[in-house]
């Protein structure tokens, strides 16, 4: 296994020999018989190693890394389309392989010169699958966090996330949030999480234009039957209406009385944890100063419930701010 | 192309994904295909289970988290499990899968039989070659999470594990962080383990784990961790300010110089795990079979009845005699704090310390089987008959807790921890919720709250896990017993009454004089005990001025006295020729080095803080060695005199 580090390969070779070789992890010769067969594969697999760490040393070296050799190495990766080619296959390689690969990608993305960020705005400009299979990495749970972390750097920047926000997959989060394991469930959520609240004028826009298609998608998240999925949901749906960007979007989900029964219900929940981020949601109804009528008359119709239940909500907890709010909260139905 | 199986050559090459390991598949019930077979214990956010994978019959540790109980963040949990997730070595326990059932995160990972250092430690401390053998392996362990950018934070012998065959691993990575470039800053660990810089939250990295490891070394040694005899949070106040600990006792000087290469205050100047690995204590070291004597060992231990009295727990003494303490088994809680905030979630952690005795909590999966030996549980000793198939079980005793205490809050003062203001740790101690229960204890063990919880030994300890079970039970005034009398004495509610003048005299006494002496007699650079010998002591006094002003007074004055009737006392006085604050810190350090022999030399220390009065003491000074008149007839003098100046009305 030495023979790995003894010559620095050029970045056109390592990039087109990784290209090329990637094919070859599927099968060997057709019809050879199959222990031969592994053997190819097994081969194939460890060039694919070996070229990746090839990229790898020159992308984070040993020393100083050489300015020519990354530029040069950058523009193999984009006139192969190499950065989708390994998210395509990364279920084929080895453990290491995808750490590597998931190494390789985020220094690349996060590659600068000057202003520009060349990696970046080739995936803008021409390659949009690669936002695309990252996120579909979730549908695979060997990779799924490997390429969960791919799809996180590129959600940092905003023209990436605005693609991913517009398109039709990101309807595809909550399938992936509510299909997959534990861990793979919460990475994707985090992703989610991302998208809708790094870029936050952007996704106030989107949110404004496609409301009812996101709130329609994402209440299916709230009504989740996994706990997990919905405590999460909901903390990021009060996180979402409370940011002032979303000042809007805030207005008309508190206008609506489906919304406020949601949530009248959740405070009931089973779950202390539930019943807490749903009362970060329902504050904001109470406290609106221009209650529409629908929603008036709902907590009109439940005052004396509702006060009832604020009174002994939560009392254990030492959160000053929650206190105060909660308080605040009976003093406004109180008033109705 | 091959369509057939899903697991496809290439990726079985790969360490994970193998068929015919025991990962869960996600289905809508993935808790049925695991078998919990019982309880091993209560680990740092969680019950830990052994259990079957009912397909391959293999056995695994199943971790449950009851995230409906956990304030933290799911994402964080989450992130704990995917840098696990990207482990794939042989010296860190391995990452099958996790689901939720109902409110409950379950972790299956691999399972150890040998089970942990802590446990293997109660038969007994390990020989030095077995320390060699467990160094070297977790140095091969922690060499490979720092190459993956991995800090573990919690390095600790409960957190080491053994294969039935020896092997060495590494566990519970509740609180391992991933490295990025820059330096971190969350409070996190178990304090008795943790690196000075880790306390003074001064940014740390990767060297923290080698600190660690060196305490971790003397454990293993030792049986407990340095300074086992504090309370936890007094261990957060210590370590950055005494000097590192020292393996004492009858070991090869190599083996101490690994340890003290590991204890280096500066982590600039600590060796990496690489540089360790290349230290003649470890190169020396056998293979890993060997480690099965540990494992052996143990189980003859179990094997035993139990005897009433441990054999490594004898019963109370009257003095704490360091050196001899490798026999003493502390019943510590050594707990690995974890919290949210300062002011946060501690509470929450408190709750996961409580010993789960009788809580059975198997309520979410009806068809599991589940034979929890709920009496050798109790009693921490014995193992059932019936299970004499698994003597190894890692079982933790009930007394023993280990948890982890995090803070994650960048503090705005990084230095708030070594300030050396323990008034504001004490804060947060309290604010925490920890004042209470311990408050609540040590009253109830003594009726009332001793001077320092430190000072007496075998019976708090003891009671410290059963204290956590009476959370609740009183509410406490007085604040959090940890902190020196100094810096807890600002805390104090001011005094209501007008103190008579007499009083303010007396007061002064010990805030002029004795509380002045006291502090400048702690170094920095002393041993952690001395520095808190003398903290107990400014304690006693600080205590005592408040209560009964004119007590302290006379015995300062009894003191002095007493010195002057004891003719072995003044002879030595009269030899050493200084009793004064500073000249007592000089003597200090000339102790170290010869003995009780006291130099002559009448050294001026610059930073005198007695200005006024200081050098008329000289003087008087000077005529007790002319004179060899009793030195205590002088301080006194001299006392009077400075309150004369200060309150020329009292004493005229």
């Amino acid at each position: 296994m030495n023979f790995f580090k003894t010559k620095p390969r050029a970045p056109p070779d390592l990039v087109r020999g990784l290209r090329d070789v990637i094919p070859k992890l599927d099968a060997g010769p057709s019809g050879a018989e199959s222990r031969r067969k592994i053997w190819f594969c097994y081969q194939a697999s460890e060039e694919v190693s070996r070229n990746l760490q090839g990229i790898k040393g020159i992308l984070y070296g040993d020393g100083e890394p050489i300015p020519e050799l990354i530029a040069q190495l950058a523009q193999e990766t984009y006139s192969t389309d190499l950065l989708l080619i390994l998210l395509q296959n990364m279920h084929k390689f080895d453990f290491e392989s995808r750490k590597d690969v998931v190494q390789i990608f985020n220094n690349l993305l996060r590659r600068q010169i000057g202003n520009r960020l060349p990696t970046v705005e080739y995936i803008c400009a021409r390659r949009e699958d690669v936002i695309f299979s990252a996120l579909a990495g979730y549908g695979n749970e060997e990779i799924a966090l490997n390429t969960g972390m791919i799809l996180r750097e590129m959600l940092k920047h905003e023209q990436l996330a605005k693609i991913l926000l517009y398109s039709d997959q990101f309807y595809m989060f909550p399938h992936y949030i509510e299909t997959t394991s534990f861990g793979v469930s919460c990475d994707s959520f985090a992703n989610l999480k991302d998208t809708l609240t790094r870029h936050k004028s952007m996704v106030a826009e989107y949110l404004d234009k496609n409301y009812d298609r996101f709130f329609n998608s994402y209440t299916t998240l709230i009504l989740s039957n996994n706990y997990v999925t919905k405590r999460q949901s909901l903390k990021l749906l009060g996180e979402i209406l409370l940011d002032r960007a979303n000042f809007n979007v805030m207005t008309r989900y508190i206008a609506q009385d489906a919304n406020l029964k949601m949530m009248m219900n959740m405070l009931r929940d089973k779950s202390k944890n539930i019943q807490f981020e749903a009362f970060h949601v329902f504050k904001v109804f109470v406290a609106n100063p221009k209650k529409p009528p629908q929603i008036e008359a709902i907590l009109r119709r439940n005052k004396e419930k509702l006060l009832v239940f604020l009174k002994n909500f939560h009392n254990d907890k030492e959160d000053e701010q929650f206190s105060d709010e909660k308080q605040f909260l009976i003093v406004q139905v109180q008033n109705l | 192309m091959s369509s057939s199986p899903p697991v496809s050559p290439v990726s079985s090459l790969g360490a994970r994904g193998a068929p015919g390991d025991p990962y869960p598949v996600s289905s809508s019930s993935p808790a049925t295909q695991y078998t919990l077979l019982e309880k091993l214990g209560t680990g740092s956010f969680g019950v830990v289970y052994k259990a079957m994978h009912n397909e391959t019959k293999q056995i695994v540790a199943i971790k449950q988290i009851d995230l409906e109980d956990s304030d933290d963040d799911i994402l964080e949990i989450q992130q704990e499990i995917a840098s696990l997730a990207q482990c794939d070595s042989e010296y860190v326990t391995r990452y099958y899968g996790s689901f939720v059932v109902a409110y409950k995160l379950w972790i299956v990972m691999e399972y150890l039989a040998g089970g942990s250092c802590l446990d293997l430690l109660k038969a007994g401390p390990f020989s030095e070659p077995h320390i060699a053998v467990i160094c070297r392996e977790l140095l091969y362990g922690l060499d490979y999470l720092h190459t993956e950018g991995t800090i573990h934070r919690d390095i600790k012998a409960a957190n080491v594990l053994l294969s039935a065959t020896g092997r060495v691993k590494l566990a519970d990575f509740g609180v391992a962080a991933q490295l990025t470039s820059t330096l971190r800053h969350t409070f996190v660990g178990t304090p008795f383990w943790m690196a000075p810089e880790v306390i003074r939250q001064a940014g740390y990295d990767a060297k923290a784990d080698m600190w660690s490891l060196g305490i971790t070394a003397i454990e293993m040694a030792k049986g407990e961790p340095p300074l086992a005899e504090y309370h936890p949070m007094r261990v957060l106040f210590l370590i950055p300010k005494a000097k590192p600990p020292v393996l004492e006792g009858n070991f090869s000087p190599v083996f101490k110089e690994f340890v003290s290469l590991c204890l280096t205050k500066d982590p600039t100047k600590r060796l990496t795990a690489k540089e360790l690995l290349q230290h003649r204590f470890i190169k020396g070291a056998k293979k890993t079979s060997y480690l099965t004597e540990l494992i052996e060992r143990y189980q003859e231990y179990h094997a035993q009845p139990p005897p009433k009295v441990q054999v490594y727990q004898p019963t109370v003494r009257g003095t704490i005699n360091w050196e001899n303490n490798d026999t003493i088994r502390s019943d510590w809680n050594f707990d690995t704090m974890k919290s949210t905030s300062v002011m946060g979630t501690f509470k929450s952690a408190a709750k996961d310390v409580v010993p789960e005795i009788e809580g059975d909590d198997l309520t979410v999966g009806d068809q599991l089987v589940y034979e929890e030996d709920q009496e050798s549980f109790d009693t921490g000793g014995a193992i059932k008959g019936s299970t004499v198939t698994d003597p190894t079980a890692i079982r933790l005793n009930s007394h023993v807790t280990h948890s982890t205490i995090r803070v994650n809050t960048v503090p705005q003062d990084r230095d708030f921890l070594n300030a050396s203001t323990s008034s504001q740790l004490d804060a947060s101690v309290e604010s925490m919720g920890l004042g209470t229960p311990l408050q609540d204890g040590l009253t109830e063990a003594f009726g009332v709250p001793p001077v320092y919880s430190g000072s007496v030994r075998s019976e708090r300890r003891s009671s410290y896990a059963a204290r956590h079970k009476t959370t609740g039970a009183g509410i406490i005034k007085q604040e959090a017993d940890l902190g020196t009398s100094l810096d807890t004495s600002k805390g104090h509610a001011p005094l209501k009454r007008r103190r008579g003048e007499s009083e303010g005299a007396e007061m002064a006494m010990v805030n002029d004089v004795v509380l002045p002496v006291l502090q400048n007699a702690i170094r920095d650079d002393m041993d952690a005990r001395e520095i808190e010998a003398l903290s107990m002591i400014t304690r006693g006094f600080t205590d005592l001025r408040e209560v009964n002003p004119a007590l302290s007074y006379s015995v300062i004055l009894d003191i002095l006295s007493g010195i002057n009737e004891s003719p072995v006392a003044r002879q030595h006085i009269q030899t050493a020729c200084g009793i004064s604050p500073h000249k007592r810190i000089i003597r200090k350090s000339e102790m170290t080095a010869n003995g009780l022999v006291v130099t002559e030399v009448q050294e001026d220390v610059p930073d005198l803080p007695m200005d006024s009065s200081a050098s008329a003491f000289e003087k008087t000074d000077d005529a007790t060695q002319a004179q060899k008149s009793p030195i205590a007839e002088l301080l006194y003098t001299r006392w009077l005199e400075g309150l004369r100046i200060k309150w020329p009305s009292i004493l005229s």
